[in-house]
Parts: C-alpha cells; structure tokens; sequence
C-alpha cells in the first residue's frame, strides 16, 4: 500500500491503484503469468525473485454493464501500448501529446501519417496512424485490387530492429463495375488505418526515422488517375528505458 | 510482432468478473460499484517495485 501510495504520488495517478498481495485475484482470472522464465529469458533476461507473482500484461476495456469489449494480453512487460495509444485505440480519442505526423495533399486524396507518441522505448507497441480524406467522388482500391490497378498498401522501410505488424483498415465498401462481373472492394471519405510497431532493440540504440510509403490508385466511375506512392519520413526520439 | 496471449483472463462479450482490493490509501475497492455504471479499463501492470 505504501509502495502503490508512493508510486501514485510520484506518477501524478489519481486513479485507483490495486494490490492483490498474493496474486490471488489474478490467479481467480486466469491472469497470473506462470511461465515467466521464459517470457524474461526471450528477452535475454532472468527473473528475481521479488518479480515472481505478476500477471500478464493486460489491458480490458468494459462497457457500462462490466462486459468486456476489448482486450490485450501481452507476454512480457516490454511490449506495451503506449498511453496516447490506448487512448487512440481503445477510447478513440486523440491523444494531446502526438507524436511527429506529417500530410501529402494529392488531387484526389490527401493522406496524413502519424506516430501515437513523440518517443518511443525499447519493445513498446507504437501505433502509426495512416489517414485518407478522399475527395468528392474519387475511390481507392483495398487489397485485393482487380488486376491492373494497385491497391492501398502501407509500406514501413525496414530497418535495423524494427517489427512490423499486419495493418488493420476498416472495412471496405462493395463496388461494381457495368460490364464486370466482379464486385471490387474501395474505399471511400475518410479512411484511418492503423499499423502497429516496436523497435525489438536493446536500450541506446538512439533516435529513429520511420520510412512509410503509402502506396494507392484513386479512381472516380470515369477514369483512374495512375498509381500513386507518397513517402513520409517520421522522426522519433528514444525515452529512456525505466527499469 | 509478438503475438497477443488472446486466451488469458476473461473473454470480450464476457462480463468481466467482480473483484474487490485494497487501493493505494488503504480503502477496499469493489471494481463494479467504483465504475458507478461507466466504461472503465482495467489495466494489469506487473508491480510499482519495478
């Protein structure tokens, strides 16, 4: 109680903090994280003693009633959201402190690219934010493309230690075309798109620049204008590692 | 990209389950009655040692 007393004052909480000395209340919800030999030892790491007992980290999101609507269980306590993350994706809120973001205004579509904070630490989970304000009656073609056009792709340059996960994108509207019998799949307004990284490097390995290309064809019921790729460079600074 | 541990704890669409524990001042804490019928998230953190 103390330590959760000191922490709180320290962090600036007003929340409640919860103590479940024992790890009784974890263990009753399948929390409890028994194979924390192995979660650390991926990490290059072994357990003390005073860390045994923890749970997995977890975030659950619950709905008026108490039922749970959304949930991350992750393996091991480097890979975590990052607050203005949570607040993006689980709330929909946008986060005050942003990270670096950066627009294209094209003729059809303009395309803003964002990261969810402006540092980032060793295998937190960073959201890129990918936004399409497609104008008037212009589409764009979501994967898969029919053949000849080419579909909306983010692409992250690789680079040394960085993960890059699979991009989530809202469901795509059904388009016919007179004359084929295949329905397409485009999108439309406002798009937001979201890709998840981490940079799996150890601490020190210093500021990064994110490469994205975001890569589309926009087309209106006439004509199609040619594939289009427009690149972002996202600069990110490393926050030290808190042990 | 490590994958999520989707099958721990309780699942979505399932009400999550009433606990009840101390909070940083000491006062006992009944996770559905402190929501008083908000949204909450519930967030497990590994310790405030380390």
């Amino acid at each position: 109680m103390a330590t959760l007393a000191a922490f709180a004052a320290k962090h600036g909480i007003t929340f409640p903090l919860l103590a479940d000395e024992g790890s009784r209340v974890i263990r009753e919800l399948g929390m409890f994280d028994d194979d924390l030999d192995r979660h650390h030892a991926e990490f290059g790491r072994t357990v003390r003693d005073d860390q045994r007992g923890v749970a997995y980290p977890a975030v659950f999101l619950l709905d008026r009633a108490g039922t749970v609507l959304q949930k991350r269980v992750h393996r091991n306590y480097r890979i975590r959201d990052t607050g203005g993350g949570l607040l993006e994706t689980v709330l929909g809120r946008a986060a005050a402190d942003r990270g670096p973001g950066t627009m294209v205004a094209g003729e059809a579509v303009e395309i803003r690219a964002s990261l969810d904070s402006p540092v980032y630490r060793p295998y937190q989970q960073l959201q890129l934010t990918i936004e399409l304000a497609i104008r008037g009656d212009w589409h764009v073609y979501a994967p898969p493309a029919p053949d000849g056009y080419t579909p909306l792709v983010v692409e992250v340059a690789p680079a040394d230690g960085l993960e890059v996960g699979e991009p989530s994108w809202p469901a795509a509207r059904p388009f016919s075309v007179e004359g084929l019998d295949d329905a397409f799949w485009v999108f439309d307004g406002t798009v937001r798109g979201r890709v998840p990284l981490v940079v799996a490097a150890a601490a020190g390995s210093g500021d990064r620049r994110i490469g994205v290309t975001v890569r589309y064809q926009a087309c209106t019921r006439a004509a199609c204008a040619p594939p289009a790729a427009t690149r972002f460079d996202l600069l990110i600074r490393e926050a030290p590692f808190a042990e | 990209m490590p994958a999520d541990l989707g099958d721990k704890g309780p699942n979505v669409g399932e009400r999550f389950p009433d606990l009840r524990l101390p909070d940083q001042h000491g006062a006992p804490v009944g996770l559905h009655e402190a929501r008083r019928g908000r949204r909450a998230l519930v967030v497990f953190y590994r310790s405030a040692r380390w």
